[in-house]
């Protein structure tokens, strides 16, 4: 067996909850399916669960700590929920430059919560999206952003941040802009 | 010692199948210092002067900002900055990303390090970014991958390259020789330093129930340029490499036994999650500087 097929495949158990499960249940078809001889998936199977387990809980754990940083107001408000609702959106399978993925996997998530009123608090989804769009206008070297929300989320945001109640939140219809202009530094961010 | 240490002269060696020349960078010792947390930034230029060298993830600099190139040249304006890598992928059999390549070589000509760093492992397979850094099989197969990958990345970039052992959570079974008798032949064969992460190090050695005591002679201490050392955890019964915690006193005494075995030019304080005050940092900084200085690495 190739060192390549090797690596693909251990980085699919690495990543991949299904295919684990799938593959320690019978590594010998499933190893077939990947074109691997009998002794060859024998090998591979001789790879310790709990030690690719314990791997892929560590990968999702810097995932999640990432994701804190990428979104750390909406990290606080969620509190223990934050990394429920990580591992309810994430994908398995993921590209350099997750960070940004993840974020958004976790917005749209949110945001589906929210459309079925199953979100608590309900503004998270759009306190998400309002720091998501933060790290959009950062990365691109011009840009105009227009984002409309449900709830006041620069004050929802300053509240958090200074680590003052939010109290009842009332729904209020919010347009946000991120302009970034070539060669400047900065942005400019105005919020109605 | 001064912050601003000069590099004197570096020999990079040849590379090839058949090279035994050894690494051997004749450059100044820097010290001791930080792998750099944006974090800590305003903390860290008020007692600049504890500090001796920064680490920096060369990854953060990649299609940055420009306020993030800003940031990256004050550091350089203050510090010497050693560019650390995380998803080179070295030992991957399919290649390297050149694109990847490419970015880390423009980030090296910007800032012009004695030497820049990278893992000995793989983060990408068959199309999947794995996200961290997977342990490789210690076979020849592996060998001859992060050869011939460390020859690709010398035709772009030609200033030393130093490779770092990692924690191995999951063993990848088929392999042929130990870790040390591994890391040792990649070295030797590719000409390059160690970074020696001394907690990932015994990280390893406690997850195995290994007496790592047993073991040194078996490492390359001649290849040493630099070391890493941070505090880790315990969870589920498996020692973590955190870099939440305070350093170990069991990590302290192998950092000791490591310095005194090589001639390492520059030693990391990696400190990631649950920051503590800064104050904190530099007084781990300042007694790795003391084991330095015991051991007449630097004055």
């Amino acid at each position: 067996m190739a060192l390549a097929d090797v690596q693909a495949i251990l980085a699919r158990l690495f990543t991949d909850g299904a295919f684990r499960a799938s593959f320690f249940h019978d590594p010998v078809t499933v190893g077939g399916a990947l074109g691997l001889e009998a002794n060859e998936a024998s090998t591979l199977a001789e790879l310790s669960r709990d030690e690719v387990e314990q791997f892929a809980a560590v990968i999702r754990r810097k995932r999640a700590d990432d994701l804190r940083k990428v979104l750390p107001l909406t990290a606080r408000a969620l509190g223990d929920g934050f990394d429920r609702h990580f591992v309810a959106t994430s994908v398995d399978a993921v590209r350099p430059g997750r960070h940004r993925d993840d974020a958004r996997a976790m917005v749209d998530g949110l945001s589906r919560l929210a459309r079925s009123k199953a979100l608590e608090p309900p503004w998270a989804a759009d306190l998400a999206r309002y720091e998501m769009t933060f790290g959009e206008a950062m990365h691109r070297s011009a840009c105009l952003l227009v984002r409309r929300f449900r709830f006041p989320v620069a004050r929802l945001a300053a509240a958090i941040h200074c680590g003052a109640p939010t109290g009842d939140v009332k729904p209020r219809m919010t347009i946000g802009t991120w302009l970034r202009v070539p060669g400047r530094r900065g942005i400019f961010h105005r919020i109605w | 010692m001064a912050a601003a240490a000069v590099v004197e002269a570096v020999a990079v060696a040849p590379v090839g199948k058949t090279c035994a020349a050894s690494f051997a960078p004749e450059v100044a010792a820097l010290g001791v210092g930080l792998g750099f947390r944006p974090s800590f930034r305003a903390d860290l230029f008020r007692q600049r002067a504890q500090v001796d060298f920064l680490e920096i993830t060369a990854d953060h600099y990649f299609n940055a900002p420009p306020e993030k190139l800003d940031e990256l040249d004050l550091l350089a304006a203050h510090f010497p900055l050693i560019p650390h890598g995380l998803d080179l992928s070295l030992g991957s059999a399919e290649g390297i990303d050149p694109r990847y390549l490419d970015q880390f070589a423009r980030l090296i000509k910007r800032i012009s390090p004695p030497w820049w760093s990278e893992h000995l492992a793989f983060t990408r397979a068959g199309g999947v970014s794995i996200g961290h850094l997977a342990a490789l099989p210690c076979t020849h197969e592996a060998l001859d991958a992060v050869v011939r990958n460390v020859e690709a990345v010398r035709r772009v970039v030609d200033i030393p390259l130093i490779l770092e052992n990692i924690t191995a959570t999951v063993r990848v079974p088929g392999g042929v020789m130990d870790e040390a008798a591994f890391l040792t032949e990649v070295l030797r064969r590719t000409g390059c330093g160690w970074l020696c992460d001394v907690t990932n190090l015994y990280t390893n050695a406690v997850n195995r129930g290994a007496d790592l005591d047993c073991e040194l002679d078996r490492w390359p201490w001649d290849r040493v340029v630099q070391m890493h050392f941070a505090g880790g955890h315990w969870r589920d019964g498996i020692l973590i490499d955190s870099h939440a915690y305070p350093t170990s006193p069991e990590v302290w005494r192998l950092l000791d036994e490591a310095v005194a075995r090589s001639s390492v030019k520059g030693i990391i304080l990696e400190r990631d999650e649950n920051l503590p005050a800064f104050g904190d940092l530099v007084d781990e900084l300042a007694r790795a500087r003391v084991i330095g200085s015991h051991h007449g690495r630097w004055h």
